[in-house]
C-alpha cells in the first residue's frame, strides 16, 4: 500500500502543485485542508502517514495546527511548506514538532527528497 | 528598535528586487528593470492586477499589473500546461505569485529589522477598477520580460504603532493581527481526493 498524505494550504494552486508532485511518485493524497482547523479534523479521520502544512492560513495557522495534531498523535509526521518571508514562524513550527520544511515555490526534487526521507 | 525606520524608497526597492528574483526564477530569464517613478494607483491601469496587502511593522499594498497575455504566459510556466483563461485555479496561481513576491520582499526587509507579513492576495481584472481606498501615490517600476511587461507598484501606508516595541512584543502583535478573522478570504470547498 502506498503512503498516504494530507495536503494543507489555503491556496488552491499550492494544493494542486503538491498533489501533482506527490501523485507522480505514487503517494496517495487522501485529503486536502484549506486551513489548520480543517487539517486537525481531517487528521483525526484519515490518520495519514504525512501531513504537509502551510504556515500562514486563515482560521488556524500552521503553527497552531502542528501543536494540535501532535497532541492528538505525538508520532505525527508533518512537513512544513513556507516561503522565504516566514522564517520566524517556520522556526516556531519546527519547535512545536514539525519534522522538516520545504520552501515555496515548490521544486519537485526538494519536495520528493523531504517526503522520501520522512515516510519512505 | 530604530532599524525599522525604512523609507518608502527602500520598501519599494525591496519589492521590485523581489519581483525580479521571483520572475527570473519562474521564466528563467532576468527581467529588465525600468526607471522608478511616482504614480497614483487608486484605479487599475492594466488589464490584470495582482494585489497583496502587507501588515506588521510597515503596512501597505503591492500591485503587480500586466496585460492578460503576459499573465497567461506566466501561468503557462506556473501550471506547466496550456492556459487560455482565468478560472479559479489560474486566479489562485496568480494570487500565489503575489504572495511569493511579497514574502520574498519581506524576507529582505526582515534582514533590516522590519517584521511584516502578507495578509491577503487577490486578482483584479479590468482597467479603471478601484483597488484601494487610499489615494496615496505609489512608487512604481516596470519590469520588462520576454513575455511582456509587469508593472510593480508599492503603496506605503505607514508604520504600525508597535513598530518600535521589543522584538517579542512585535511578534506577539504580529501573531494577533495575522489571526484576526476575515483578513484572508477562504476559497471555496474542495472535495476530498478519492
Amino acid at each position: 500500500m502506498s503512503k498516504s498524505v494530507l495536503v494543507t494550504d489555503d491556496a488552491l494552486y499550492c494544493r494542486m502543485e503538491l498533489k501533482n508532485i506527490l501523485t507522480s511518485r505514487g503517494y496517495r493524497v487522501v485529503g486536502e485542508a484549506r486551513n489548520g482547523q480543517e487539517a486537525v479534523e481531517r487528521y483525526r479521520e484519515l490518520r495519514p502517514d504525512l501531513v504537509t502544512m502551510d504556515v500562514v492560513m486563515p482560521e488556524m495557522d500552521g503553527v497552531a495546527a502542528v501543536k494540535k495534531i501532535r497532541e492528538i498523535d505525538p508520532g505525527a509526521t508533518i512537513l512544513m511548506c513556507s516561503s522565504m518571508g516566514q522564517r520566524s514562524l517556520l522556526m516556531e513550527a519546527l519547535q512545536a514538532g514539525a519534522s522538516d520544511f520545504v520552501t515555496k515555490p515548490f521544486r519537485d526534487r526538494s519536495v520528493l527528497n523531504s517526503v522520501r526521507k520522512l515516510i519512505g | 528598535m530604530d532599524s525599522v525606520r525604512l523609507d518608502k524608497r527602500e520598501l519599494a526597492e525591496a519589492v521590485i528586487d523581489a519581483a525580479s528574483m521571483v520572475l527570473r526564477d519562474l521564466l528563467k530569464l532576468p527581467p529588465r528593470r525600468g526607471q522608478m517613478q511616482i504614480t497614483p494607483i487608486q484605479f487599475t491601469r492594466d488589464e490584470l492586477t495582482i494585489v497583496t496587502r502587507i501588515s506588521g511593522d510597515i503596512s501597505g499594498e503591492i500591485f503587480l499589473g500586466m496585460s492578460k497575455e503576459t499573465a497567461l504566459a506566466i501561468l503557462r510556466q506556473m501550471l506547466r500546461r496550456e492556459v487560455t483563461g482565468f478560472g479559479r485555479l489560474e486566479k489562485s496561481a496568480l494570487a500565489e505569485l503575489g504572495t511569493l513576491v511579497t514574502d520574498t520582499a519581506l524576507a529582505l526587509l526582515e534582514e533590516r529589522g522590519a517584521l511584516c507579513y502578507s495578509t491577503w492576495s487577490g486578482v483584479v481584472t479590468g482597467r479603471e477598477e478601484r483597488v484601494t481606498p487610499f489615494s496615496e501615490p505609489t512608487l512604481a517600476a516596470p519590469l520588462s520580460l520576454a513575455v511582456g511587461e509587469v508593472n510593480v507598484n508599492v503603496m506605503f501606508e505607514g508604520y504600525a504603532p508597535f513598530a518600535w516595541a521589543s522584538p517579542e512584543a512585535r511578534l506577539a502583535a504580529r501573531r494577533r493581527l495575522r489571526l484576526s478573522p476575515g483578513e484572508r478570504p477562504a476559497e471555496e470547498a474542495v472535495p476530498l481526493a478519492a
